[in-house]
């Protein structure tokens, strides 16, 4: 029964999804402040990192420290093929999200038979392995003096120009690709993965065939974000894409609540936002990160989803109280 | 040519046992709770840091900076143990959340140090000499102190935990609660003091590789995160749970990360350890000397 109320939830939620998304869109284009927009946008593309990571992790169960890895191959090839090569943005978009999700399904293939600390362990190596390498080849990367990111055709400068709804859309995207996943017969699959693999394939459900397809999907959303910053911020260093920023989207997806889709918005919302307040002691942003993780972890595993969960089940006891004496509630 | 070759070969070495140590850290932990120590690499950089502090700073004599040194990883390991571990193992969580919250709190020491004792990269005196290298004229090569200090403390320390694992009586209660917690509890091993020392032991040998390390690489706040995936690549290397396997997969990594930088290329020598780290993962995630009886990962 609760399955069926909560798969009704999915077009109203999508629905409220596109009207917030044309509302960011609309006062993108009226607003004049650079510093809100930039926000926003980051926001954006930290939830789409997100949101590609809470399929796997917070979905499947599967563990991803080296989602920076995917972050960087999206920016990288569609940059360098628009900057070096002169592609124009129409084919360097849709190659640099197939090149990663290509370089996902070779890895993802590979490496999800592993479990827990081992998969963690060897998606950090392979984070750190795109790390070194946009460090030090220098000639296709250009190192730590970045490259910088052009789009030459016509539409591509009116695209960058308007950046922010792009970023937005893509967002939205996300969004309403993860409810629908969440709630269909792939999600409610990867659960069961999640929940007991050995149960899962006594059922029949594959499971390393769909920890693959997740894999692929998180490496494509981390890819699709990729190409947003780099043509954000402009240019693109190896250091935007370190093992600490794998370390951030992991952070946003546990503050925010794993397997929850507005839950790794607020992650994304807060995680971002917080810098922006803390603005005077910019050095104390990664320990207070790591604080919020340990301490969340210890008291409030859920994240904020599961805080807020919490709070409109107390609402309405407190509100059904007179009506209904509830003795024995499900938990 | 010759020189050359001996030279490489006492680096590699060196940084075989850099490895190696780090590995064994690893290993304990492992052998008692069948958990990955994620923050092994930020108690290491903890430990050269503590080095920095207490030899150079403070110029306290090279054996009670080392006490000092084993004293406050211990007891940051008894925090973790009864604080986090103890904590989650009650709620029953599950392996990921054990391995995010001892992520974030390797995290939280490193950034600790960084806004403590700062951000630059410290030197650390070396516990015996002074800083002088030693020269062999019959092989025509130069030896500093601390590499000598290294090797042998680690081979002392892996040779020790071999006999303490193996051989005595605490060691294999460890292991057994490793193997099978609840049997061991039945049996009548009091399975919270026995992780609790082994967490001890853990992060004493970081204190000791940390303070080991110092005097060769310097100490900065930001060493962590790749010496711990190094350690942890030769941990896999060689193979979980046996501390001579780890020690061995460390010498082979220090060895050909130290040729291949000579040889091939030195810019591309970090990926080497980490490319091997992710192909023993896939080939075989046992590790070389895979350990007896342990689950198929």
């Amino acid at each position: 029964m609760n399955k069926q109320i909560k798969s009704s939830n999915i077009i109203p939620s999508s629905a409220v999804c596109v009207l917030v998304a044309i509302g960011l869109i609309v006062f993108g284009s009226i607003s004049k402040d650079i510093y809100i927009r930039q926000v926003l946008s980051m926001i954006g593309i930290n939830y789409m990192l997100a949101a590609g990571l809470n399929l796997l992790f917070g979905h499947t169960g599967q563990i991803s420290i080296g989602q920076a890895g995917f972050y960087a191959l999206g920016a990288y090839t569609a940059s360098c093929l628009e900057t070096k090569l002169n592609v124009p943005f129409y084919i360097a978009w849709p190659s640099a999200v197939i090149v990663t999700a290509l370089i996902a399904f070779l890895l993802g293939s590979r490496i999800l038979k592993l479990h827990g600390h081992y998969l963690a362990m060897a998606t950090i190596a392979f984070g750190l392995i795109v790390e070194s390498l946009t460090t030090n080849w220098i000639q296709v990367f250009n190192g730590h003096a970045g490259v910088y990111v052009r789009s030459k055709t016509l539409i591509g400068a009116f695209l960058t120009k308007n950046l922010f709804a792009l970023i937005v859309i893509f967002a939205a995207l996300a969004f309403i690709i993860s409810n629908n996943i969440e709630y269909s017969r792939i999600g409610r699959a990867i659960k069961s993965v999640r929940e007991n693999e050995d149960a899962a394939m006594s059922i029949g459900i594959v499971h390393s065939k769909y920890k693959v397809i997740m894999f692929i999907l998180g490496a494509a959303f981390s890819a699709v974000a990729g190409v947003m910053y780099a043509h954000l911020n402009g240019i693109i260093t190896p250091e935007v894409f370190n093992n600490a920023t794998s370390q951030t989207i992991l952070i946003i997806v546990v503050v925010g609540g794993m397997g929850s889709n507005i839950g790794v918005l607020l992650g994304a919302i807060v995680i971002t936002a917080l810098p922006e307040f803390l603005y005077g002691f910019a050095d104390y942003n990664i320990l207070v990160y790591g604080v919020l993780v340990v301490v969340m972890q210890l008291f409030f595993p859920k994240g904020l989803a599961g805080m807020l969960q919490s709070l409109v089940r107390i609402i309405k006891k407190n509100i059904k109280k007179d009506e209904l004496p509830k003795t024995s509630e499900g938990v | 040519m010759r020189q050359i070759l001996i030279q490489l070969l006492i680096s590699g070495i060196s940084a075989g046992c850099i490895y190696g140590i780090i590995s064994l850290g690893y290993t304990l932990i492992y052998n008692s709770t069948k958990l990955v120590n994620f923050a092994q690499g930020p108690l290491v950089m903890a430990g050269a840091m503590l080095a920095h502090l207490f030899l150079y700073r403070m110029k306290l004599p090279g054996f009670v900076g080392l006490i000092l040194d084993i004293a406050v990883l211990s007891g940051i390991g008894l925090i973790l143990k009864f604080g986090i571990y103890d904590f989650l193992k009650r709620r029953n969580a599950k392996e990921f959340h054990l391995v995010i919250t001892i992520l974030a709190c390797g995290i939280v020491i490193e950034q600790v140090f960084a806004l403590t004792v700062g951000k630059q990269q410290y030197s650390v005196p070396a516990l015996f000499g002074n800083g002088s290298s030693i020269s062999f004229p019959a092989l025509g090569i130069n030896v500093y102190p601390e590499n000598i200090i290294l090797v042998v403390t680690t081979l002392i320390l892996i040779i020790g935990f071999y006999i303490f694992l193996n051989k005595t009586r605490l060691g294999l209660c460890i292991q057994a609660i490793g193997y099978n917690p609840q049997a061991a509890t039945l049996s009548g091993l009091k399975t919270s003091l026995l992780v609790t020392i082994t967490f001890c032991l853990s992060y004493a040998v970081s204190a000791v590789g940390g303070l080991m390390i110092a005097p060769i690489m310097g100490a900065t706040s930001s060493m962590g995160a790749s010496l711990g995936i190094k350690g942890f690549a030769a941990t896999i290397l060689g193979g979980m749970g046996n501390p001579f396997a780890g020690f061995a997969g460390g010498l082979i990594l220090g060895l050909i990360e130290t040729f291949a930088a000579y040889y091939i290329s030195s810019t591309y020598s970090p990926i080497i350890a980490y490319a091997i780290l992710l192909l023993m993962l896939i080939i075989k995630p046992s590790g070389i000397w895979a350990e007896k009886g342990g689950k198929m990962i």
